[in-house]
Parts: structure tokens; sequence; C-alpha cells
């Protein structure tokens, strides 16, 4: 399922209303958030060099215009190609997944992993394989293709059956089903999908930019933030998220023009995911799917092992730090030492998972409560809803200074961070799930004078909980990813801090083994969330 | 300033470029990469034919742009790689690029880096060899508030000591010297940027006398700083790093020998004409990253003080005495990072001085 979908269709909403309400409402919002940055930086902050005033950051962005769009070109050509590559690979691989079971069953666990992948730690490999802008690009692709995958898989799944019906009927190929019905009916969910890639493409480039690069927005931030210009650090940041959110916002236009149908409608982008077992009946017990589980996890592993010392093979990587799975293997299971390896990295992965459970549980509860909030008073939806989507396209790289500097480098930072990942999809999620009950329903919870809190928790909650396991597949990894962000900028601590200092120390088996071991656990939690999300969708499936 | 240089600069990015996308088409899998690294090269060579080409190569840096490259800047604007019959291309570093693997991996000849950091890495199996060192004395310091300063080492005991990730096996390093257990001090990880000691969330910051010192002071910030060298941690600092095979293969070592020759020739002038090192810096190289002239000219003042040894004075700069070598080695040893005379050796400067103190 696609949050992307559902943030498509929450934006739809929010634009279906009067557009005089909307803007006052975001007006609003804009200038209660300034005020409360300002107050926080004239008082709380003043003279820490942390926080400069907006005035400060506007003056900032017009002193450094010329060095703002210099660096933005860069980072915004390494961003789309990335975006464009990373796009056409997901809707190519999306296209086979829907015509062949078997290729999605092999493929899609690797697909998973992309998305389960610590690009940071990744990097600097692939600043070693690559040249030039091309790690940027790579890390912008890597940034996109999943989220993609699984929204255009879901949109081509979405077609309606009695029109496929139809085209088989009267003879038509499978081409013809395609071409003619599936690829319409994934438009939409397309679309919400590559919006929400450009502000991901984005920071996966500004990611790259972190390795080194002559310009670009991060090369200008890493020098920002090492001269101690604050206000340049803010202006870049500000900057950074301002082209994001207009690529998310021009994607979104794009997508009302050419679908327009879509919102019309109302509809909602189906909600199965690809692989997870559950959008089809329940055929054969418990036993059975069990079996096929764990062999397609066999043949999954078997595909990534074969996958990692390809690459590693064909490229003709040097084994002093291109370690393959034999190399981790003896790291942590057989070589000598193996016991000391396997306990610094249990550890790690102890406060990782610590980090990223407080993370997402925070970003959880306070996105269940912001979404019923936005629901049942259209006032919150019109002022807070904007401020979301401008706040979710700020890149995370550029975000986390700012965060560790105003709560510190403990706890509450990484939970902060980890919380942020979680809460953007599932607030757009959650909201998308609390509006899908049926007109009719709702109509006679009107009609009996039923309070709209009343709705709230008889109707709206239980059509919502099927939303809330929707968006855990794509928060909770991101819960594990945004801890080892921070740990790795921010805290010294954990799975992130390990392997940044296994990469700096030459110890290449120790990084390669924490990249296994955090894109294991991270697809290990996806697909636990699976497990869960199939009862939960039988017993209050929408569909 | 040079407006060749600056052509040549985006001259070359885009040659890079378009010769990358021939390449992709043409070729695949390992060859692709190959084939672009290849096309690229010979795109740069081809711009300056020089008296004898030796071809291009590239020189891994461990930093973005800033003076503490100012004289690779200088080799380049004033034709000294060229003069020795290289092309070179300067790789920009950021705070999570490893030199070591760049190097080990060929797609840079040359690359700049530590001695712990390179030590490291041939105790991991890393082909390398120390070729020269340009901080004689590591720029390494612990620098604190003026107002509240922390005057030597063992004042920093019960105190907040913000240390970045990659600095932190020689921060253990010295407390280990310093006969401070690591418990007595509070070492907080951070990244680049000072702001926790001017905001005071820390009382002590691991810090580069030739850096953040300077910062600091540009904003109004007084600090007081000493070097760890002087407290015992005697280690290089900057240090040029080759895989040994290039300097067994006579066409790589002619290379190595050219590209550290533009390098000796650049850090000359530098310290002849800091301003024109400031402003290549400032105006050319760092162009995006609106630095400013004044700071990186006290910035270089400093390097020069390490730069610029009695070593130096006799056999030229980047020289690896034996007996520094020997007390980089001791230094080494205390975090267990273990380091041989046989990981550094002077064989190309030799060749480049030949007895003199200049090249």
């Amino acid at each position: 399922m696609a949050p992307a979908g559902l943030a498509g269709t929450a934006q739809g909403r929010a634009d279906g209303q009067g557009r005089a309400h909307g803007w006052l409402g975001s007006a609003a919002g804009a200038a209660g958030l300034l005020l409360a940055w300002e107050a926080l930086a004239a008082y709380v902050f003043a003279g820490r060099h942390i926080m400069p005033t907006p005035v400060g950051v506007l003056g900032g962005l017009w002193h450094d215009r010329s060095l703002l769009w210099q660096n933005a070109g860069v980072t915004l050509s390494e961003a789309a190609q990335g975006w464009l590559w990373g796009n056409l690979a997901a809707v190519v691989v999306a296209l086979v997944f829907t015509a062949s079971r078997v290729a999605e069953a092999a493929l899609l666990r690797l697909a998973i992993a992309s998305y389960c992948m610590p690009i940071i730690a990744i990097a600097p490999i692939l600043n070693i394989v690559l040249n030039g802008d091309q790690p940027k690009v790579v890390l912008a692709a890597l940034s996109v293709f999943f989220t993609t995958l699984v929204g255009m898989t879901a949109g081509l799944r979405s077609a309606d059956p009695t029109a496929l019906d139809m085209v088989h009927a009267y003879g038509g190929s499978a081409w013809a089903a395609l071409t003619k019905v599936r690829l319409r009916s994934s438009l939409p969910s397309l679309f919400a999908a590559l919006q929400v890639a450009a502000p991901a493409a984005l920071l996966g480039a500004i990611i790259g930019e972190y390795l080194g690069g002559n310009s670009g927005i991060g090369v200008a931030m890493i020098n920002a933030e090492q001269s101690l210009e604050v206000t340049r650090v803010w202006a870049l940041a500000l900057f950074a998220a301002a082209v994001a959110g207009a690529g998310y916002s021009l994607t979104g236009r794009v997508a009302r023009w050419a679908t327009p149908w879509a919102v019309a409608a109302g509809s909602q982008p189906g909600t199965a995911s690809p692989g997870s077992g559950t959008s089809g009946p329940g055929f054969g017990g418990l036993a059975w799917r069990a079996l096929r589980s764990v062999s397609l996890l066999a043949l999954s592993l078997a595909a990534a092992v074969v996958v990692w010392a390809g690459f590693i093979k064909v490229l003709g990587l040097n084994p002093y730090f291109a370690k393959g799975p034999v190399d981790v293997w003896d790291f942590v299971a057989q070589g000598p030492g193996a016991g000391a390896n396997r306990s610094q990295l249990w550890a790690a992965l102890a406060t990782t998972l610590r980090d990223a459970s407080l993370g997402y549980l925070a970003g959880t509860v306070l996105a269940v409560g912001a979404a019923m909030a936005v629901v049942s008073w259209r006032a919150v939806e019109s002022t807070f809803m904007p401020v979301a989507l401008v706040l979710r396209s700020v890149p995370l790289v550029a975000m986390t200074p700012l965060i560790t500097l105003a709560l510190g480098r403990g706890l509450l930072s990484v939970t902060a961070i980890a919380g942020i990942v979680t809460f953007f999809p599932t607030l757009v999620n959650v909201v998308g799930g609390l509006r899908s009950p049926a007109a009719g329903p709702l109509l006679v919870m009107r009609a009996y004078g039923a309070s709209s809190w009343a709705t709230l928790w008889k109707l709206r909650v239980p059509s919502a909980l099927p939303s809330l396991f929707s968006s855990a597949r794509i928060a909770a990894p991101g819960a594990m990813l945004g801890a080892v962000l921070a740990e790795w900028l921010s805290t010294g601590q954990g799975l992130g801090y390990l392997m940044l200092e296994a990469g700096t120390g030459s110890e290449f088996a120790l990084l390669w083994s924490g990249v296994v071991l955090t894109t294991v656990v991270s697809a290990a939690v996806y697909a636990a969330v699976g497990l869960v999300e199939a009862p939960v969708l039988r017993r209050f499936g929408t569909t | 300033m040079s407006p060749q240089y600056t052509d040549r600069r985006t001259f070359l990015s885009q040659a890079l470029r378009r010769s990358a996308g021939v390449a992709v088409l043409a070729t695949s899998g390992a060859g692709a990469w190959e084939g672009l690294l290849g096309s690229g090269r010979a795109a740069a060579a081809s711009l300056h034919p020089a008296a004898r080409s030796l071809g291009a190569a590239s020189l891994q840096l461990d930093w973005i742009d800033d003076i503490e490259f100012a004289g690779s800047y200088i080799a380049r604007s004033s034709g000294y790689y060229q003069r020795a019959g290289l092309s070179v291309t300067l790789l920009p570093g950021g705070p999570n690029t490893s030199v070591e693997p760049i190097v080990v991996s060929g797609k840079a000849l040359v690359g700049i880096s530590g001695p712990d950091l390179t030590s490291a890495a041939i105790n991991n199996g890393a082909d390398l060899k120390i070729i020269g060192a340009q901080m004689q004395k590591a720029p390494q310091a612990i620098m604190s508030l003026a107002k509240r300063p922390i005057n030597g080492p063992k004042d920093m005991i019960g105190k907040k000591i913000g240390v970045q990730a990659g600095n932190l096996l020689s921060f253990r390093a010295f407390l280990e010297l310093q006969g401070i257990p690591e418990a007595k001090v509070d070492i907080v990880p951070v990244q680049f940027d000072p702001s926790p000691l001017a905001a005071g969330t820390v009382d002590g910051w691991y810090a580069f006398i030739t850096n953040e010192p300077f910062l600091l002071a540009a904003k109004g910030v007084a600090t007081k700083s000493w070097l760890l060298y002087d407290y015992g941690y005697r280690l290089y600092s900057g240090t040029y790093l080759a895989s040994a095979s290039s300097l067994d293969n006579p066409s790589e070592r002619a290379k190595v020998v050219a590209l550290m020759k533009g390098e000796i020739q650049g850090w000359q002038k530098a310290f002849l004409d800091p301003t024109l090192a400031a402003h290549l810096t400032v105006d050319v190289y760092g162009k995006s990253d609106g630095l400013d002239v004044r700071t990186q000219q006290e910035e270089l003042g400093a390097y020069q003080k390490l730069f610029q040894t009695g070593t130096t004075a006799r056999h030229g700069l980047f020289w690896m005495s034996p007996a520094d070598v020997a007390a980089n080695i001791r230094t080494l040893s205390l975090v267990g990072i273990k380091s041989k005379p046989s990981y550094f050796t002077n064989e190309i400067l030799q060749e480049i001085y030949k007895g003199s103190n200049q090249a």
C-alpha cells in the first residue's frame, strides 16, 4: 500500500474545499510557525549560536542568493537524474511483478532490502565504485525506488476486475489488459508515489554530497556548519525544504491535471501490498502459509547473497574494502574473535532498536492524535496539513543538525528524528483511513444525531486501523533508518555510529556486517508488520 | 584570477560528463566504470599537452575545498603539475570520505589522510605506503572558551570534551599518553560544527588549531587552544598515501613523482604568496562555499607553523625524518594501531629533491 497514494488523496480532499478558506488556514499556520520560531530564537536560544531569527534567515537567504542558486543547481541535477532513473526502474520492475507472480516472489524481498539498507553506510562504498556525481545520483535513485515500486504495483493491481474480464472475454491478451486497463488505473497511485519521490530524491542527493563534492546544497551545508555560519545553515535547510516542497506540489499539480478522475471520484488507491499475501482469499492453513514464507525467504536470501557477491566480482572490487558474504560470515560466525564481533554488533543493535522503537511510538502516538484532530476540525486541517506537508519535505540530513543543536545529543534527539520519519507517513495514512468509511454509514450516524466524537470512535477509528498497519510497513523500517541516521550524525551510539567508526577505521568486515544486520532487522520488522497486518485487514478490511 | 583556469574546470567537468554518457552506452558492467574513468582521463590529458605527457591522475582530498588544499590549487592554476607532465584532477572529500579505499581501488593515484587511518588500513590488508607528511606537527588541539579555559591535559578531567568520530582514536591515544583514564573525561560525540562549544554544551573541543579558533574568533568568541603535539602527541597529519604497487610500476611511479613535485611547488608558493593562496581558495575552488578571504589567510599562517620545521628546512617540505617516524609509531601504538617504519617511505621525495631542500 502506498502511504504515497493516501498522501495524494488527503491533499486532493484538502483542495476540494473552498480555496480561500484553505489559503487563509495555510497562512495562519505559517504565521503561527514563524511566531513560535521568532519567540524561540529571541528568548530561548538567544546568544547561543544555535537558532537565528526568521528575519535573520530571510536576510541570509537574500545575502547568499547567488550561492544558493549555484549549489541548488548542482543538487537539483543530481536529484532529478536519480528521481528519473529510480522511478523508471521501479515502474519497469512493477510491470514485471504484475506479469509474473514468480518474479515478484523472488525479487520483492530484494526490493525491500534496497529500502531497508542504511544508505548512509553504503554511500562510502558507492563513492569508491562510482565517479563524479554518480554516487549522488544512485543514492537519490535508491531513495525513490521502493516507494514508487509499491505505489505502481498497487496501482496496476487496483484495476477494475470487470474491465479486465471484459478484455479477456473479448480475447484480449495480457498485453491488451495492461495497456488498455491496468496502466490507466495505475496512474493515480503512480503519481502519488512520484510526488513523495521528489523530496526523497533530494534527500538522497544531499546525503551523497556529505561524501564530498565541489558544490551542492550538502557541500555548502558542511561548510556553513563548520564555519559556524548558523544563519546560513538555516537558510540552506529552509531553501532545501522549499525546493523539496516545490517538487512535491508541482508533481501534485501534474497529477491532478493528468488524472482528473482520481480526485473527482475521491478514489483511494488499493491498500494491497505487493507480495504480502493478504490481498487474495486465505487459501490453505497457517502451516502452509508459514512453509511458503520460509521457502520464499530462503530463496530471497540466496538471491541477495548472489547479487552481493556478484556485485563485488563483476566490478572487480579490492577485497580490502569489498567484503563478500563469506567474509561477513567469517567475521560474525567462524573466524577468530567472532564472538567478540557478535557481541559488539548485538550491543549496538540493542541501542538502535531502543532508539527506533521510542521514535516509532512517539511518532505514531502524535500522528494518530494529529490525524484525529485533522478529521474532526476543518480548521485544524487547513492550518495544520499544509505545514505538515512542508515539514515532511525538509530533508532529514538538513534537519538533524538543527534538532541536535536544539535538543542535545542524547536520546531526545534520536527519538525526535526517528519520530519524524514515522510521523508523516502515519499521519497521512491515518487521515486517509479515518476518512474511508462509506458515505452510507456516515449519513446514518448523522441522521441519528451522533456527535462527531461518536462518529470518530464508532466508525472512523475501526476503519482507520488497517491504515495504521499499512503505514507501519513504511514507518517502522523508516524509524530504524532514522535512528541509524541520528546515531551517525548525532548521538554516537548504536549501529549508526558503529558503522561510521568501522568505515573511518578501515574495519570493513565490521562495516559490511553492520549493513547486513541493519538491513535484515529492518526487513524483518517490515515482514513482521505484514504478518500482523494480514488478520487485521481481514477483520476490518475495507474491500 | 586566471579565467583560463576556471574555464578549464568547467570544461573538464563537462568533458567528463559527456564522455560518461558515451562510455555507458558503449560498454557495460565493470567495463563501464573503467571506460568512464579512462575516457575522462584522456579528455583531461588532451586539454593541456605537456612537454612529456605522463597522462592524468586524481588526488583524493579528505575534506571539502578550503585553504588546507591551497598548495594543490596553486599547483593546478600555476601549471606545476602540467610542467611535471601530469594532468591532475582534485577529488574533494567530506565528513564521510574514507580516502584509503579510494586509493586502493585506483580511483585516485594519491590521497591525503592521516598516519593513524593509513596504518590501520595497511594492517587491515590495504597495500599502501605513506609517501610524505604535510604537517610535521599534528594540528589537533584542545580548544576551550577563553572565559572558561582548559589550560592543559589534566584540566580536562571531569569536563565534557566534544570529539568527532574520525578523531576518537587519536583522542583516546592522547588520554592514554597523559595517563588519564578514559572514564574521567566525558567524551561527547560531535560533528564538525563547533557551535556546541560556543553554546556551552561542552567545555572543550577537539579542534584543529588551523581552523576552529579562527572561525570562533570571527564570530567574536575568544578561545584558548593548545596543541596535543606539545604534550607528547607526536604525530604527522595530512600524510600522502599511494598504493605500494604504483610505486613499483615505473609509469605509475613517474606519475606519483610528478604529482608530488607539483604539490611541493604549490605549497612552497602558497607560503610565499598567501594572498594568491587565499584568493584561489575563496574565489575559484571554494567558490560555492562562501568562504571568507581573511579567515582563510589567517588559517594559512597557522598551517605554515605546522608544515615548516627544522627537518623541512634541511630536507624540504613533507620530509619524514627517521626520529619523527619512530615517534609517530610510538604514538600510534598507544591506541593499539600497529605501525612500522616500512609503512613510511621518503623514496618519492628523494627522487624529487635529490639532496636539495627545494623542488
